[in-house]
């Protein structure tokens, strides 16, 4: 359980603010876009900037403490592997100069297959490879939080979500909960317990499941389909609020291939989108707002 | 294809223009005197003026890799407004015409003037003027900038980063410096190293005020060494030991690329 009270952070002009926020369940997701707070909040978490405030994990406010005592684990984005250092040092650094688990060393290396990479130097190994000793170096240091930092971007979907499986296997073997910042609404699919949502460093938002969003920052980064904004507005759109005609409303144009069939159109000067999923015919879509569901910004 | 290259072809003239701007020079410098009389100056005492330039040189360059690291991991770690404005003061001397530094040199440490006289009341006997530390001193002041630059800009940029993944995975701030950070920055020391002696070797200026004769030896450093040939009317003499020390410094910096290319 994570938990934030009247926290503040600065960090080169930019400012994150939390005043109260609590995540139970573990599996913790932050979306935002480019430049909306996710780095500075992990990297806060981890203790690498100083933030004003209360940040508890499982009950203990670790916002006083230096990075090494927090137990937290941070896999930043480009992975920041030793280069000069073997894997197996790499790997063993924690377990070498700190607290890090010897059994947890073997075991992983073992399941995640990078025996025999020990050896090598970690500069000289490929993008996956050097992801799985990633994972494993944070996870040797026995964190009871891990962060994560976008670090699997670079990945095809398949090795993506393979690494967040890994992730996830681990957290419930070991114990530990994990927050893991993305703006690829895809590393969603494996389910979560929190998905918390920033916007110039403020949280728009956090739910436990899709359901529950209601915000159109929070939409518009997991999906581009059914929503309008419009002067001043923010919708939702079912097919109750799509009517398909011959005789007036917008023009569009059925754009996607195969099954990802939908409907683009103009509305204020702005293309959007919209998924239906009755059938579409006729020249014309009447857009009928009154109908669609209103959201909050 | 010839239109993906007019640019290339547009730049190719500014390029051989430099490089031979760069090159005629010293190629006359090389070629100015017969070998066999350059073979004859080396016997004038510019080998010795040679060796104790670069000596003295490289323990300036020393002493600012050793400044440097401290300073660096203060100046990248403090937020402090203070520290910022100080930092911005590091390149001062490299601004400062180098006679003037030579003279600054003299009216602070000359063991006459106020901050001497108490150096002199703790080492009785010091002395300034024409002294080895004199010219480590003055070149030191001249020359760490560049050493500190080179080893912050790999410090502030890249290695700060990989020190605080050290710091998550639980080590000591001690241990994630000197285990993870310090080796890391081994490349910019060593390019900090020869920026710095490279700079204090082409020193002239403020050594002719601070150190003209460096004594007991009565020794000059090379470009001093030099001017002083030019100055007596010697000039095949001054470009034959001129051509003695462009040759041994590009052997030095060729030996230290290779050692920059090896770590």
């Amino acid at each position: 359980m994570i938990t934030f009270r009247e926290f503040s952070v600065m960090r080169e002009g930019f400012r994150l603010e939390i005043p109260d926020l609590r995540l139970s369940g573990g599996r913790n997701f932050v979306v935002g876009r480019n430049g909306s707070g996710k780095s500075t909040l992990l990297h806060s978490i981890a203790g690498l900037i100083k933030g004003k405030g209360i940040i508890e994990i499982n009950g203990v406010n670790i916002n006083d403490l230096p990075p090494e005592d927090r137990k937290v684990g941070l896999i930043p984005q480009d992975l920041l592997l030793f280069g000069r250092l073997s894997v197996e040092n790499n790997l063993k650094a924690s377990v070498k100069y700190a607290h890090g688990n010897l059994d947890i060393y073997r075991e992983i290396v073992e399941e995640l297959h990078i025996k025999s990479l020990l050896p090598r130097k970690a500069s000289e190994i490929s993008i996956g490879q050097a992801q799985k000793v990633a994972i494993a170096r944070a996870l040797i240091s026995e964190p009871s939080l891990l962060l994560m930092d976008e670090p699997f971007s670079f990945q095809d979907e398949i090795s993506r979500l393979g690494m967040i499986s890994i992730i996830d296997e681990y957290s419930k073997r070991y114990g530990f909960e994990y927050l893991y910042a993305t703006h690829n609404s895809r590393d969603l699919d494996n389910g979560f317990s929190n998905l918390v949502s920033l916007d110039s460093g403020e949280v728009v938002e956090a739910v436990d499941s899709f359901n529950g969003i209601q915000h159109f920052r929070t939409f518009s980064l997991l999906d581009y389909r059914n929503l309008i904004s419009n002067e001043g507005h923010y919708y939702l759109l079912g097919d109750e609020s799509l009517d398909f005609n011959d005789q007036s409303g917008n023009q569009y144009e059925i754009v996607g291939n195969d099954s990802k069939r939908y409907i683009r159109f103009k509305l204020g000067g702005e293309f959007f989108f919209a998924s239906p999923s009755k059938e579409i015919n006729g020249k014309f879509v009447k857009i009928d707002l009154s109908k669609a569901k209103e959201i909050l910004y | 294809m010839k239109r993906g290259r007019s640019l290339y072809y547009l730049f190719v003239p500014f390029f051989v223009v430099y490089i031979l701007f760069i090159l005629t020079p010293i190629f006359r410098t090389l070629t100015y005197e017969s070998f066999s009389y350059i073979i004859k100056d080396a016997s004038s005492g510019i080998w010795q003026s040679i060796y104790y330039t670069y000596a003295l040189a490289l323990v300036v360059a020393l002493l600012a890799i050793g400044f440097s690291i401290p300073y660096v991991y203060l100046v990248s770690r403090n937020e402090n407004a203070g520290i910022k404005v100080v930092d911005s003061l590091v390149e001062l001397p490299i601004m400062i015409p180098h006679t003037v530094v030579g003279l600054m040199m003299l009216i602070t440490l000359e063991p006459s003037m106020p901050l001497g006289k108490l150096i002199s009341r703790v080492y009785p006997g010091y002395q300034f003027l024409d002294t080895f530390l004199a010219v480590v001193i003055t070149l030191f002041f001249l020359s760490s900038a560049y050493t500190i630059r080179a080893v912050q800009i790999s410090y502030s940029n890249d290695v700060m980063k990989y020190e605080d993944i050290g710091r998550t995975l639980g080590m000591s701030p001690l241990k994630s410096y000197f285990i993870i950070a310090l080796p890391m920055m081994s490349r910019a020391m060593l390019r900090g190293l020869i920026l710095s002696w490279a700079r204090s070797i082409s020193e002239v200026g403020s050594l002719l005020i601070v150190a003209y004769y460096i004594l007991p030896n009565i020794v000059n450093v090379a470009g001093v060494f030099i001017y002083s040939q030019f100055q007596s009317g010697n000039l095949s003499g001054a470009v034959a030991s001129s051509s003695i020390l462009i040759f041994t410094g590009f052997v030095a910096l060729l030996a230290f690329k290779l050692l920059e290319r090896g770590k």
